[in-house]
């Protein structure tokens, strides 16, 4: 029995000797591709936040042109041929018969609001950092940060609201912030990048105001920049940049790398009417192959890793241009210019023969159509101009259903800008 | 110490041979009911369990070299109840002969009943479940451990995904245990916890699974812990469940150092099960002509034998199947050697080893414009989107070297104590690629080809030490006690690039691609360990009771995450040993058990944030990974089982279990909301509870059975309930397809979609104007599970004419639904027969119309419009609204089924060579002819509803999209023994 006692003992005690389970299983090699977050509270990984801010916002920049295109009038859902459309998520887009569950809309509305995210949290931490052996480190990142958090803003106020005809959507949980606050916020944070800007990022961001105050006809705020340092023929666009491992989605979705959009006719027929325009609208035809042969058109001018114009100032010019029209003694920045003079710069810088005749609004929406085609800016121009294509209870007619006769009936209230998803509807605690 | 070493190796390599100056113990082991002599029954010396013969083909046996002294001896057989004899033992020879009954229930079945204990099931107390899986081998061939196990456990279902050669499986087990995890059971073979990943480039849906690494003709048996009641010993994530597999090994031979060689050939086809119907989908031709006969061929050698001292197993597999569609087959080379060394009275050596050779291709089907499927389900017009040619020149293939190896070494230093140690690893690489021919266009990809290419390794160790001691403590109550430890360690990591742009088809190395899209990198490194203690009391043979606990660690951020205690508690009583039972009633048993397992969070769920790098065309920048709950802790689950197992007039048998499953602190992740920008991951929270319970039923029956004649019926029953009780507030948590759900009230994976109440008129005109579909969450209806309510099978295996042998299972499920989204896509698309019919009928309805206009193909030209406002269009217009595809109100489908699954019938050559001078050199042969899944039944309104597009582990279930279906296989099979 002693003898027993002691195997039983020793047993025991070799095994919890053995194996002191608590620290074997604590002893594990690190992860090699996570970064916990207080390890990001230093200057030297400032400039790596920064980057990722700018990764963000260009994949939400993609993201959100694309979905927009097709919910305004230069894209649509064509399922027939071998556009390979197969997305009912982007069919609802097309048709502005959006669920709140919609997940092509998911992914964009929850990009752009990570970009803002991580923008506001990027001015947190320099801040607790407080004192940099390198201003220029702050100062930079503190630029992007705020350029990124202004133009986060502007798109949530303008591509999203809580119903179908009233933009507006939540920053943090907060109640439904309406469209002209969030606009408002969103030239507070581009003044505060203006602060830190050098002369090439002020004509930036200057434009980039520019665009805001144009999207919601503010005529008066978008001259007074305009007299300012913008963007003028020869600077380079402001753009969002791509690579191979971060293709552009209009490559993806609405381009020569899968068509769940296709191009509307209508800038075909602008290139059939004057061959020179496809200089600035670059589509392809394709014919279908499963219907009775039909031309549709898909958009080629991004490859995958092409960069995106955000602001030109080619959109500056028409700017200018609009606001003459609205008012010809405005002072615009470009003393001597008029309509026609600044249009047919536009159109010069890609070899398009100089317009001829009356420029009124229809004109210079039209040259916006096809300078700004697959940049975002359609949608807004369509609603700031009333000209809005989807109008309830009425038929909606694609390629498909015009061979079939069976056109599409919308519903009665279309959206005119992308639903606050389900995902912020179920989860935010002020809706 | 050197020298310990070499004599130690020495013994693992080398037989014993004991001289001694004793006795010999013969005689003849025969079926007790037909008197036939039992080929291959064994009889050992209880108190040397290493010592002991074989029976010959006469049923003659014979233990040499026996000390004298008094002995009890054990006569056993595969399916037989074992018979004990004392004997003593002189100089001499002494003639014991036994005579075996037929054990119908599987009672004297030693079984695994918990990680450091064996029983049988006419003690245990918990409900056990084993596949003698060399019995089904000798009639079947299988081509995986999936369709071994299929349909042969109450209480289990093993689901692949689709027909698929080399695709994954899916078990569910009892009611699924826990909300949290992938639901799957942990699986250990030969002691070692093995890798059941799916892995590789998913195609479609489809991924490899890694189960199909293992060659079924190797595993002796399998055993089944169905839930925590059984498994708490295993710990954390045995809450599913723990299948224990266990390979073949050495057996005596007959007369001493005979060499067993088995040569096993099969021969066989595969094919389309099911027809599709042009009155299903327009496109039924071209759907039906991709359907190829895929050829079956396998050769398995095995060599086995042994003696007193030294036993051993090897095998040898080689397996060539294709799949019934292009582009899919398995090549898979595996060898197995397992030896057992009985150094001396007290030690005994094991060591199991396994390196498979596995080769997997894979179709593109599933969720897929690139494969044969979605170019033949989806259009009246078949290849819309990608080219047969350029289909047929997609590659998609993994291939795995595996080794899985253990050692195992027990001491047994005093009489009832006993000292196990294991250890064991299951080390893979594996290397899978993915390539498109620049040749060709797929759909319309803007790219001339791309390669992908990903590496794994997987790297997996298991480690056990226990002992285990037993007294007694007087003349009628016996004490186990058992303590012991194990840990696992598991590391992997993979690597994966992707690139594009080739100038020629000519090479096709990733190096000739010149675009690198994609790069990527994986690393994990987890690890547990446990310690666990048991105590077993059995009151004289009679009274059972166990109580026992295991303390968890586990490798987990956060507070709360690393250590939990899991208690067990069971007893048993054998009522037929209290004489209160008529002479019917030959045995009865009731237990109860009671058990509790968990599920960890995610290693990192525990931190707060995470980061990870991004790329753009700004560089590298750092984005949000994870957003984590310092405060997680491990799911637990909990589970009541009561049972019986009886038999009546020694040919019937009776197994009966009631379980109760209940799981609380179930993770469940809360979606922040969009607008706080942390988006990048759900964050977890314990707030989830789950119940579940249900009943499983076993009857077997002999009937019959005389020398010439033996009829063997089986049927299986079993019932499953679960219900999600508790979300904590969280919001119904969906599939990727928004469809399957789990939320309060609702069965976990629910089918849940948007309701459609009928169809909407004009009250003017009687035209149609829509479907009614309702709006929003309280819109949503109760649409049917992914998996049976009911689910079993019967099984008949009559031998006749003495050596012929037919074996037949049919199986069935009930209760479950399918999504049959092939058809709501087909509609879309102007492709399925019904929806194209019924808008000819409401042809000149406003709105109503093809969404795909065909000459050739709609069978809507054909049909004369019905008048809106007559009974015959409102009829049409609900039918048609019902299929509305904005819904998948109209395509979650009854899908309860019956499938006859297995049917051989097999001449067995052993009497005819046992009576001609072929005997000298042969020592058995048989052939076999069998079927697998002949004839199907079934509710579904699609093809197959035993498939899901999404794989075995997706939350995604029961989900038919582009999904190949099942195979009907037919082979011939050609054993011989040397």
């Amino acid at each position: 029995m002693k003898n027993l006692n002691k195997l039983f003992l020793l047993t025991f005690v070799a095994t919890f000797t053995f194996v002191s389970c608590s620290d074997f299983v604590s002893n594990t090699d690190a992860p090699i591709n996570i970064i916990a977050d207080d390890a990001l509270t230093t200057e030297s990984q400032i400039p790596f936040l920064a980057t990722g801010v700018m990764a963000r916002f260009t994949q939400a920049f993609d993201n959100l042109s694309v979905i927009s295109g097709g919910l305004s009038d230069e894209l649509q859902f064509d399922a027939d041929g071998n556009s390979l459309a197969t997305f009912p998520t982007f069919a609802q887009i097309d048709q502005g018969d959006i669920l709140f569950d919609n997940n092509s809309v998911d992914g964009p509305y929850e990009i752009i609001n990570e970009a803002r995210f991580i923008a506001d949290d990027l001015i947190r931490r320099i801040g607790e950092i407080g004192t940099f052996e390198d201003p220029t480190v702050r100062d930079e990142a503190l630029y992007t940060a705020n350029l990124v958090g202004g133009m986060t803003r502007y798109w949530l106020g303008s591509y999203f609201g809580l119903t179908q005809t009233v933009q507006g959507a939540p920053i943090d949980n907060s109640d439904i912030i309406p469209k002209a606050d969030l606009i408002a916020q969103a030239i507070t944070k581009l003044d505060a990048a203006l602060a830190l800007a050098d002369a090439p990022q002020t004509k930036i961001v200057n434009s980039l105001k520019v665009e805001i105050y144009m999207s919601v006809n503010d005529y008066a705020n978008a001259a007074t920049v305009l007299q300012g340092s913008v963007l003028e023929s020869g600077d380079a666009p402001f753009q969002a940049l791509y690579n191979q491992q971060s293709q552009n989605a209009w490559f993806s979705q609405a381009g020569e790398g899968r068509t769940q959009f296709n191009v509307n006719q209508r800038f075909a027929d602008y290139i059939t009417a004057d061959t020179t325009e496809a200089n600035r609208i670059d589509i392809v035809a394709f014919v279908e192959t499963v219907l009775t042969p039909n031309i549709t058109y898909y958009y080629h001018g991004y490859d995958r890793t092409a960069p995106i114009d955000i602001v030109t100032w080619q959109e500056m010019d028409l700017a200018r241009a609009e606001i003459l029209v609205d008012n010809p003694s405005a002072n615009v920045g470009s003393a001597g210019s008029t309509p026609l003079t600044l249009i047919n710069e536009v159109r010069a810088s890609h070899a398009i023969p100089a317009f001829v005749g009356v420029v009124d609004q229809d004109v210079v929406i039209e040259e916006r159509d096809k300078e700004l085609f697959a940049t975002g800016n359609r949608l807004l121009d369509q609603l700031r101009t009333n000209t809005f294509h989807l109008i309830g209870g009425q038929n909606y007619t694609l390629p498909s259903t015009a061979q079939t006769g069976n056109p599409i009936v919308l519903v009665a209230t279309p959206w005119e800008h992308f639903p606050i998803t389900a995902g912020e509807r179920n989860n935010n605690p002020n809706f | 110490m050197f020298k310990k070493l070499q004599l130690l190796a020495l013994a693992l390599f080398l037989p014993f041979y004991v001289a001694a100056q004793s006795g010999t113990i013969t005689g003849k082991i025969t079926d007790a009911k037909t008197g036939e002599p039992l080929t291959g029954a064994t009889v050992i010396i209880q108190s040397n369990p290493s010592q002991g013969g074989a029976a010959g083909a006469n049923g003659i046996y014979t233990i040499n070299n026996v000390t004298a002294g008094d002995y009890t001896l054990i006569a056993k057989f595969i399916g037989f109840k074992e018979v004990r004899s004392s004997v003593s033992v002189g100089s001499g020879i002494v003639t014991v002969d036994f005579s075996l009954s037929e054990d119908i229930l599987g009672l004297e079945d030693i079984v695994v009943t918990g990680i450091a204990s064996r029983s049988s099931k006419a003690v245990s107390e918990v409900a056990i479940s084993r596949i003698n899986a060399a019995e089904l081998t000798e009639k079947n061939s299988y081509n995986s451990v999936s369709q071994l196990l299929t349909s042969k456990v109450a209480g289990v279902s093993v689901q692949p995904a689709s027909g698929t050669v080399g695709g994954g499986i899916r078990f569910l087990v009892r009611s699924g245990g826990g909300l949290n995890g992938n639901g799957q059971p942990v699986i250990y073979i030969d002691g070692i916890r093995v890798d059941n990943a799916q892995s590789g480039f998913g195609a479609g849906g489809q991924n490899y699974g890694t189960l199909s690494d293992v060659n079924p003709e190797t595993i002796e048996s399998v055993d089944f812990l169905k839930g925590p009641a059984a498994a708490a010993l295993y710990g954390t994530s045995g809450s599913n469940g723990v299948v224990l597999i266990t390979t073949k090994k050495g057996e005596i031979s007959p007369g001493g150092n005979t060499v067993n060689v088995n040569y096993k050939y099969t021969n066989g086809i595969s094919d389309q099960a099911v027809d599709l119907k042009e009155d299903y989908l327009i496109s039924a031709k071209d759907a039906n002509a991709i359907i190829n006969q895929g050829a079956i061929e396998s050769h398995d050698v095995s060599i086995s034998g042994g003696n007193e001292s030294f036993r051993y197993f090897t095998a040898f597999n080689n397996r060539n199947e294709e799949g019934i569609v292009g582009q899919n087959s398995q090549v898979r080379q595996t060898v197995q050697a397992n030896f057992d060394a009985f150094l001396s009275e007290k030690i005994t050596l094991s060591a199991t080893t396994n390196f498979s050779l596995n080769t997997v291709n894979l179709p593109q089907n599933d969720n897929n414009i690139f494969g044969w499927l979605g170019n033949t389900l989806l259009f009246p017009n078949s290849y819309a989107f990608t080219d047969s040619a350029a289909i047929a020149a997609y590659e998609n293939e993994s291939q795995t070297n595996r080794f899985m190896g253990s050692f195992k070494f027990n001491y047994r230093p005093i009489t009832g104590l006993s000292i196990n140690l294991s250890a064991g690893m299951d080390n893979s690489d594996l290397r899978s690629f993915t390539y498109q021919s620049p040749e060709f266009r797929y759909g319309s990809l803007g790219f001339d080809g791309s390669k992908n290419v990903f590496n794994r390794q997987n790297s997996q160790s298991t480690f056990d030490v226990n002992a285990s001691y037993t007294f007694n403590i007087n003349d009628q109550i016996t004490s186990n006690t058992v303590i012991g430890t194990q840990i696992f360690n598991r590391k992997f990591q993979t690597t994966q690039i992707g690139r594009q742009e080739y100038s020629t088809s000519l090479v096709r190395d990733a190096q000739s691609a010149a675009i690198i899209n994609t790069a990527s990198e994986g690393f994990g490194h987890n690890r547990s360990a446990g310690i666990f203690f048991q105590e077993e009391i059995n009151y004289d043979q009679t009274y059972f009771l166990t109580v026992g606990g295991r303390q968890d660690f586990a490798s987990a951020f956060g507070n709360q995450a690393a250590n939990i205690f899991y208690p067990k508690a069971s007893a048993a009583v054998r009522v037929d040993k209290l004489g209160v039972l008529p002479s019917a009633i030959d045995f009865l048993k009731l237990r109860v058990a009671y058990g509790e397992t968990g599920i960890l969070p995610g290693q990192n769920d525990g931190i707060r944030l995470l980061w990870q790098t991004t790329n753009s065309g700004f560089g590298i920048g750092g984005v949000p990974s994870s957003i984590g709950n310092a405060e997680i802790e491990p799911e637990r689950v909990r589970e009541l089982e009561f049972g019986l197992e009886a038999s009546f007039f020694k040919n019937y048998g009776i197994d009966f279990t009631y379980y109760i499953q209940n799981a609380e602190n179930s993770i469940i992740g809360l979606q922040n909301s969009p607008s706080t920008g942390l988006v990048a991951s759900d964050s977890p929270f314990n707030i989830g509870k789950k119940e579940g319970s249900g009943y499983e039923l076993a009857l077997n029956a002999t009937p019959i059975i005389n020398r010439g004649f033996q009829v063997d019926f089986t049927a299986l029953i079993s019932y499953a309930e679960n219900k999600v009780t508790n979300l904590g507030g969280a919001q119904p948590i969906r599939d990727g397809f928004d469809l399957n759900t789990i939320q309060e009230g609702l069965p976990q994976s629910a089918f849940f979609p948007q309701e459609i109440r009928g169809a909407l008129f004009d009250p003017v005109t009687g035209f149609y104007t829509g479907a009614d579909i309702a709006a929003g969450e309280e819109g949503r209806i109760f649409a049917g599970i992914p998996y049976p309510e009911y689910q079993g099978s019967f099984s008949l295996n009559v031998r006749f004419l003495k050596n012929f042998n037919l074996y037949a299972l049919l199986d069935y499920q009930l209760g479950l639904s399918i999504f049959n989204n092939t058809l709501l896509f087909a509609n879309n698309f102007g492709n399925g027969a019904e929806y194209e019919t019924l808008q000819g009928l409401l042809e000149g309805t406003p709105g109503v119309g093809s969404s795909f206009y065909n000459n050739n193909a709609d069978p809507s030209d054909d049909i004369t419009p019905l008048t809106p406002g007559t009974p015959e269009y409102i009829a049409a217009a609900n039918r048609y609204a019902t299929l509305n595809t904005n819904s998948d109100f109209g395509y979650v489908s009854k899908a309860d089924f019956a499938r006859l699954r297995e049917v051989s019938i097999s001449y067995n050559f052993n009497d005819l060579i046992n009576s001609s001078p072929l005997s000298q050199y042969v020592k058995s042969a048989s052939i076999s002819f069998s079927g697998t899944n002949l004839w199907l039944s079934s509710k579904y309104s699609g093809v197959d509803p035993e498939v899901n597009f999404a794989g075995a582990r997706s939350s995604s279930r029961g989900q038919d999209f582009l999904t190949l279906p099942q195979a009907r296989s037919f082979f011939a099979t050609f054993n011989i023994g040397f």
